[in-house]
């Protein structure tokens, strides 16, 4: 029944004991030089490697287009994968980001159509983003349940919304031409979208890095009651949080809006599951073990590379879903083992009570 | 009703509750243990302990924190493994590493924490059925009819006063304690009769209700089981022991018959006086004679269950509150610190304090060190990010976190603290419990706070640590701070504190100068003040 080995409160500290071994393990540079934080880039080279060797891709996979299109097509997943993860940094789950990047680009191209000026609109797409976040923040401290329940709720509410804007049609009328122009601009053979995504990634990693703020939503996602202890509203990180988040998933839907020159009300929908599989894979590179920014972009990248020479090696598409999958867990697993290992704790256990 | 299912014994008079002897039971004893030696890294857990239980006896394992206990307890139901001895369940003798939780349970050995372990929003014949095996039909469908029939037996045999139909959540704590009592008395493994230790079962009740439990695990007893009863309560294990150990720094330092015993000795050991290891502190009122003593935390009004309580800590003055588990002195603490926030008014340095939330009561210069680490500590951060989490902004200059200046800090904080560890970027989690206490107490210093609030500064952690630890305390004390601290070592009180409260029923009963206390006294007042001793 209740043999378990808790409740140590006055055993001799058996953490102690532990913890003299682990200690010589851990070195002052161990941080930078750990391997665990360079596996996932080293997995992209050879994935790389793989399929430019293999005869049946080689030609097509190393070429500089293909490497364009990589980089192109993952520029939208990387902000909303940054939509995801801010949130989830702070053990909130934010399922709307999806709809929510939908949402703005259907916004955008309504107010192209009204003919407001494009600096005016890219404001107003991020804002509206960030206006959804700051909501689904609301409703989760006020109503003090998960915002996994909070997010299901505006995101079906958000699907209802844009049908009834859009009657479900893509939106094409009235996007200025130089909108459409950046989506496929490059700057030294660099597509614009992914430069948008490195230096939105910059912002976002300076914002979570290098600022107080950035250390709160980490501290409050490492423990809350200590978080609250020292004097930090969890409140105003949770609305805090969720709004960066919808703002990185408004930002998305602008960017969605000039790479495809149109806005599909249905399109973030079948992004979110993958945007989630990034920001949980992030854990796997960079900083191991901690939800990070550019951990989240080089986990983008493998799976995009992995997809992209299966689809050149001609394989169904159904085959890239089942490699995909398989990446993620295989990443996951590695991940929390490593965790453990440390003596981190269940990394990905999801809390069960968010508040 | 299937073979494999338990049966309620056949023919126990029911109307008695004292019935029902499981099987005959030898006058040898149920289990023996003969020279338990056990350590953690270096530290000796355990020293060649010996300890027996026999059937129908209550066996009352006695100790300080740290006195070994707990290690004692998990050896002999197999959840760790002694580093050498052996142990005889029912004269069949085992080889102390080789026991796992299986065989000891095979052979009858339950093990009852303290923490509440039934489920509130089940009936007692759900819980009861989880310690075993519901009763289930052909196709697996649960026989409801039996299973709460079959309860509504348990509970009259053992007298518990309670229906097969109640939900948990609705019972008094003594009868959920003793629905779990009972559930590892009649859970699989047939009518042996069991070996039950039962940790603090009385801990977090009141005194009625606690003498109800005490008299009900009499009875249990006679039917049979042996009880290993752990407590702090020296009154309540006088009223129920036949056999009493008392374990310190992990050796045996008394094996009794209850007979052999008055309270005044049991006090006496448990606390023991040894002349070896104990240094006292130079207590921190003798440095700090100042002649007008101020205030610094004045607690005019503190909402408690029972009443407003008020006190005051001056000046750099080390107050203790002693008093049993959920007398209401962990409360105090939390409500001060704004963690729990209860009706107060409160002054710090003449000014109202605002105490409302934790963030409000940091502003007015109180910061309170909670007794659980897992509280406390962000555990998979670094040292640095552990020690400077409340003061980063501090670190914000031009645009960017000077993380080389918060790491110096750190590293001038660990100096100081003499904290044990490879480097200020190592994980926080990976330091010793007294080497993360040391931080977690430097954390709060770091906000240089006028009230300083502590909640069992020294559990869990070693007697090199606990010495150090002392030290700070005192160093804070003597720069000026009021420290308001709570402690279950009776030793920590007497020689750190200028003055000590003593708690019952979440009142002040009782203002002791430090000097008049000896750790003696402590244990004798607090033991005693069920009674009511002011």
């Amino acid at each position: 029944m209740s043999n378990s080995p808790d409740n140590a409160s006055d055993a001799p500290d058996m953490t102690s004991a532990k913890g003299v071994s682990r200690l010589r393990q851990t070195h002052f540079l161990s941080e930078a030089l750990r391997p665990e934080a360079w596996a996932l880039i080293g997995a992209i080279l050879i994935t790389a490697a793989f399929f430019s060797i293999w005869p049946e891709t080689g030609d097509t996979f190393l070429s500089a287009a293909n490497f364009r299109t990589i980089a192109s097509n993952q520029s939208v997943l990387g902000l909303v994968t940054l939509a995801a993860l801010i949130p989830l940094i702070c053990n909130q789950f934010d399922l709307s980001i999806g709809v929510n990047l939908a949402l703005s680009s259907v916004t955008a191209a309504k107010m192209f159509e009204l003919g407001v000026p494009t600096p005016v609109v890219i404001v107003i797409a991020v804002l509206t983003g960030a206006a959804v976040g700051y909501i689904n923040g609301w409703l989760t401290t006020t109503l003090g349940v998960n915002a996994v329940v909070i997010t299901l709720g505006t995101a079906t509410i958000i699907t209802g919304l844009l049908n009834y804007i859009t009657g479900g049609l893509t939106l094409i009328q009235g996007i200025p031409l130089s909108v459409v122009d950046f989506g496929s601009a490059r700057v030294v053979g660099i597509p614009l979208p992914f430069i948008v995504l490195l230096v939105l990634s910059v912002v976002a990693w300076y914002i979570l890095d290098h600022t107080p703020l950035g250390r709160s939503i980490y501290a409050f996602g490492s423990n809350e009651n200590a978080a609250k202890l020292i004097g930090l509203s969890t409140t105003r990180l949770t609305w805090i949080a969720m709004a960066l988040g919808g703002a990185y998933a408004g930002a998305g839907g602008m960017l969605a809006l000039a790479r495809g020159g149109a806005a599909n009300p249905r399109f973030g929908g079948t992004l979110l599951l993958a945007a989630f599989a990034a920001a949980f894979l992030s854990a796997a590179s960079i900083k191991p073990g901690v939800f990070n920014v550019f951990g989240s972009t080089v986990a983008i990248f493998f799976l995009a590379t992995l997809s992209s020479g299966l689809n050149l090696a001609g394989v169904p598409s159904y085959v890239s879903d089942l490699v995909n999958g398989t990446a993620l867990i295989a990443g996951i697993a590695a991940t929390s083992l490593f965790a453990r290992r440390q003596g981190l704790g269940d990394l990905f256990a999801i809390p069960v009570k968010p508040n | 009703m299937q073979s494999d299912n338990p049966t309620p014994p056949k023919g126990a008079d029911i109307s008695s509750g004292r019935s029902g002897t499981p099987t005959d039971i030898s006058s040898e004893g149920l289990l023996r243990a003969f020279q338990i030696t056990k350590s953690f890294g270096g530290v000796k857990a355990l020293q060649e302990v010996d300890f027996s239980v026999r059937g129908q006896e209550v066996h009352a394992l006695l100790g300080g924190n740290g006195s070994g206990k707990s290690t004692l307890t998990k050896i002999l139901s197999g959840v760790i493994n002694a580093d050498a001895g052996r142990v005889a369940y029912k004269g069949a003798e085992q080889d102390a590493r080789t026991i796992s939780p299986g065989y000891a349970r095979s052979l009858g050995v339950r093990v009852v924490h303290q923490q509440d372990t039934t489920f509130g929003e089940l009936t007692v014949a759900e819980n009861l059925a989880l310690g075993s095996t519901f009763l289930k039909g052909r196709l697996g469908r649960i026989q409801w009819r039996e299973q709460f029939s079959h309860a509504e037996h348990l509970l009259r045999q053992h007298g518990v006063p309670a229906r097969a139909r109640d939900r948990i959540e609705n019972l008094r704590p003594a009868i959920r304690t003793l629905i779990a009592i009972v559930r590892a008395l009649s859970d699989s493994g047939g009518n042996t009769p069991r070996i039950l230790f039962l940790d603090e079962p009385t801990a977090a009740l009141p005194a009625k209700e606690a003498a109800w439990l005490i008299d009900v695990l009499r009875g249990l007893a006679e039917s049979g089981h042996a009880i290993v009863f752990i407590s702090h309560r020296t009154r309540e294990v006088l009223d129920v022991a036949d056999q009493v150990t008392i374990l310190k720094d992990g050796s045996v330092i008394g094996a009794l018959p209850r007979s052999e015993l008055d309270e005044h000795t049991l006090v006496h050991m448990i606390s023991g006086e040894t002349a070896n290891g104990q240094m006292p502190i130079e207590k921190s009122r003798q440095s700090r004679a100042s002649a007008q003593p101020h205030a610094r935390l004045d607690v005019q009004s503190l909402q408690m269950p029972n009443g407003p309580i008020s006190f005051t800590v001056n000046e750099g003055e080390i107050v203790g509150i002693a008093g049993l588990v959920g007398s209401g002195r962990t409360n105090i603490l939390r409500g001060l610190a704004g963690v729990e926030p209860v009706p107060s008014k409160v002054c710090v340095d003449g000014a109202t304090a605002d105490v409302s939330t934790s963030a409000n009561a940091l502003q007015s210069g109180i910061v309170l060190l909670p007794a659980s680490r897992d509280e406390a500590a962000f555990a998979n951060h670094s040292v640095t990010a552990n020690a400077m989490a409340a003061v980063v902004s501090r670190y914000w200059s031009r645009g960017w976190l000077n993380d080389r200046r918060a790491r110096a800090r750190a590293s001038a904080m660990i100096n100081e603290l003499s904290v044990r560890t490879p480097s200020v970027m190592t994980p926080f989690s990976n330091l010793s419990g007294g080497n993360q206490q040391k931080v977690l107490l430097g954390r709060c210093l770091e906000f240089n706070p006028s009230v300083l609030l502590l909640n069992e500064p020294t559990q869990g952690v070693d007697v090199g640590a606990r010495r150090e630890l002392h030290k700070i305390i005192t160093k804070s004390a003597q720069a000026g701070m009021s420290v308001l601290m709570v402690s279950s070592d009776f030793d920590e009180l007497a020689s750190l504190c200028d003055r000590v409260l003593f708690l019952h029923d979440s009142q002040i009963v009782a203002e002791v100068p430090g000097q008049d206390l000896t750790e003696d006294d402590i244990a004798t007042r607090v033991a005693n003040t069920p009674t009511g001793v002011t």
